[in-house]
């Protein structure tokens, strides 16, 4: 009696591990596509590319840091000895649209825009991949899509959106790797997975590191973990090896090939000249850390715990007009998304102590990491720096509100989203008209929990529309179109002092 | 014995009118086309082009005219969005040593650190050059350039450089370049080689690091054969 009922204990814990162990590694299937995937796609990239190339060429001067990259793009058409710590590849890209077109601001953006209006699409097939879901891909592919720095950063000669859009391509490629099985099909995505990183290094300083940590450990885990029944371990291990020697070896190639450009229209002398390279990044580097400028020095700058709160976004570019209206462009995710991010993060934390998937785990882990980086960093740093890491957060919120509107979600799950709606209803209604209109909106959940179903869909909608009705408010700060003074100072939430001030340094 | 002494005479005069020659012609010659900005039609003066590190429409240039006692004069105007901007003549430069000046005057240019102000210099990486900031009277600016072997140098007058960009308005006039024998005590001092090995080296030692990778990347393509 006593073993047949350590017998049942036994067996229910060992279907408990497999049951766990499996949800530990990507799911192998993904949703057949369907004319609705093809539907949502072309949608998706027609308003994102609207959005992206409408009235382009304006502002019609250089963009906050549009004067370094902007100017580097045209020392590269003139051949001229130029020094930026940033490897080329972004710069590279902008001359391209100046050398094709031109010497117009809309020349200068056009690759940012097409790249960034790439990353909405490519975030739609991550999407499916990472949630076997149609709604959250279309979901993170319309947060992505409808956010103010991803909007922003596509519209302007800057650097972030391609390495961002390269680490997504490696995102996509990786989990594709995953989910399928046939070995030549796996070695062919590889490869792209490895042009992905290398282009991915090749865009911007240092941080991409983390997209090819996060990449690469999640490579080794799931080459580990997917053939640890009836494969000996020597086995896994060469496996292993081999997928990171084709994958290392062929980022470093496309990596260097970035820098190709610099050794012909540059005359840099070959790897002699790219390790001085190097050196001299490091010591602008450690330049820059050694505290030249401080958070407070330059008044555009905020520590990186301010970010997921949105504490400290800054004004890119801002214009008073002849008939009085100010024209601005205003650096700053979408309230809603970016408070709803850092929810949707905090319930996947939590998700991952009840039920852990691999999913879960690599969307925390690319969102920990990308803002950790930045920790020990003492140099000024930017809103901008939190556009990887919130990458990761749009991601968890399309994948949470996704189970939301399936019923896959628990009360409280449901209540941390809509809380984020709280913050952006009293400061933009004020606490009368805000907590009238929460009351509201809290009542009609606890009507709609009543019918649980009812409940999640109740907030899965309310988190998206609310998130569409922000950006539809912000959009003249992200068009730079021109609005009243009263217009500009209603939309500016907070302007207390220090790090809570939303209308922070106009840049002439 | 006349004949003897008028040889040795003119033998002399012309060992000493070959030692004082190029002297004599190449300090007063200005190397420069135009450095005295008299010549030029409409705003544009000849020879020298406007260039900026960022097209803008808050930069600014133009040309003076030379008026009666007025030499003419180039001026560079960034109000609003900071730059860096120049006028540029290309001149080609046979070995030796060369004192390249002008005067400048400027109005409102920024004065802070990293921020650069109105100077004439080449473009070359990593060189920097005398600067006048805030509000200044007409200040003579100049360096010694050493020219190893001939070279097309990028002249500039300029307001602002890379990554130190400013704002403001900058004057300059009667610039030149004059060939010396040497540089004064004291003066600003440039090699153009040196400035220009910042990025030397072998071109072809790039090769290797792609053969090396390539093979790692064909040994990573066998093995992966079955994953």
């Amino acid at each position: 009696m006593a073993r047949a009922s350590a017998r049942e204990r036994r067996v229910p814990n060992a279907h408990k591990k497999e049951k766990l162990a499996s949800s530990l590694t990507p799911a192998a299937t993904v949703p057949t596509w369907s004319r609705i995937d093809t539907i949502a796609i072309v949608a998706l990239t027609i308003v994102a590319a609207a959005l992206r190339l409408w009235h382009l060429g304006y502002p019609p001067g250089p963009v906050f840091d549009e004067i370094n990259f902007v100017g580097d793009a045209g020392a590269y058409l003139r051949r001229e000895q130029f020094f930026t710590p940033h490897p080329p590849l972004t710069i590279q890209l902008i001359a391209l649209g100046m050398w094709l077109f031109g010497d117009h601001t809309w020349s200068w953006r056009l690759s940012n825009a097409l790249v960034g209006t790439a990353l909405v699409a490519i975030t739609y097939l991550l999407g499916r991949r990472l949630f076997q879901s149609r709604l959250a891909a279309a979901l993170a592919a319309a947060f992505v899509a409808l956010d103010g720095m991803f909007l922003i950063d596509s519209r302007t000669g800057v650097l972030d959106i391609v390495y961002i859009t390269t680490a997504a391509l490696a995102y996509l490629l990786l989990f594709r790797f995953a989910q399928i099985r046939d070995s030549a099909d796996r070695r062919r995505t590889l490869v792209f997975l490895a042009v992905a990183l290398g282009l991915c290094l090749g865009a911007k300083l240092m941080v991409p590191i983390i997209a090819v940590i996060l990449v690469s450990g999640s490579l080794i885990y799931v080459l580990e973990t997917e053939q640890r029944i009836g494969t000996k371990r020597r086995e896994r291990h060469r496996k292993v090896i081999a997928a990171l020697l084709l994958t290392g070896s062929i980022s470093a190639i496309v990596y260097f090939l970035v820098f190709v450009p610099n050794f012909i229209a540059l005359r840099w002398g070959g790897i002699e000249a790219w390790w001085r390279y190097v050196n001299a990044t490091r010591w602008f580097e450690a330049h820059m850390n050694a505290g030249e400028k401080t958070f407070w020095s330059d008044g555009r700058a905020s520590p990186w715990w301010n970010w997921p709160l949105m504490l400290h976004p800054f004004i890119y570019w801002q214009r008073s007009m002849p008939d009085g209206a100010v024209a601005t462009v205003w650096f700053a995710p979408n309230p809603i998304l970016c408070w709803a991010a850092l929810g949707a993060i905090f319930v996947t934390i939590l998700r991952l102590f009840r039920s852990p998937t691999f999913t879960d785990g690599f969307v925390v882990a690319g969102y920990i990491g990308f803002l950790a980086i930045y920790m020990p960093v003492s140099r000024t740093l930017y809103e901008y720096h939190y556009m990887p890491a919130l990458y990761f957060g749009y991601l968890a919120l399309a994948g949470i509100l996704a189970r939301c509107w399936r019923s896959a979600t628990i009360g409280f799950e449901q209540l941390i989203m809509l809380l984020a709606l709280v913050p952006a209803a009293e400061l933009g209604f004020g606490f009368v008209g805000g907590s009238i209109a929460l009351a509201a909106l809290f009542a009609a959940w606890g009507v709609s929990l009543r019918r649980f179903a009812l409940s999640g869909r109740f907030a899965c909608v309310s988190c998206a529309t609310a998130a569409f009705a922000a950006f539809i408010y912000f959009a003249p700060l992200y068009f730079a179109m021109p609005i009243s003074p009263a217009g500009f100072h209603s939309r500016m939430w907070m302007q207390g002092p220090g790090t809570a001030d939303w209308s922070c340094c106009p840049v002439k | 014995m006349n004949v003897l002494r008028l040889s040795l005479f003119a033998v002399a005069s012309w060992a000493i009118l070959a030692m004082l020659a190029p002297h004599i012609s190449l300090a007063s010659e200005n190397l420069l086309v135009n450095g005295d900005f008299a010549s030029g039609a409409e705003s544009s003066p000849a020879a020298w082009t406007p260039e900026s590190w960022v097209s803008s429409p808050d930069t600014h240039y133009r040309w003076i005219a030379p008026l009666r006692d007025h030499p003419g004069e180039l001026e560079i105007e960034t109000a609003g969005m900071v730059n860096d901007a120049r006028w540029v003549q290309t001149v080609h430069l046979d070995p030796g040593w060369y004192h390249i000046h002008a005067e400048a005057r400027s109005e409102n240019v920024g004065a802070g650190p990293g921020l650069a102000g109105a100077a004439i210099g080449i473009l070359e990486f990593g060189t920097r050059f005398d600067q006048i900031k805030g509000d200044s009277d007409w200040t003579e600016l100049g360096f010694y350039l050493n020219v190893a072997e001939p070279a097309d140098v990028r002249v500039v007058l300029r307001l602002g450089e890379p990554w130190q960009y400013n704002t403001g308005r900058a004057f300059f006039r009667n610039a030149a370049i004059e060939r010396v024998d040497g540089p004064v005590a004291g003066a600003q001092i440039w090699n153009l080689s040196e400035a220009r090995s910042i990025w030397s080296g072998n071109r072809l030692s790039i090769v290797p690091v792609f053969v090396l990778l390539g093979v790692a990347a064909a040994i990573g393509w066998r093995l992966c054969k079955t994953l």
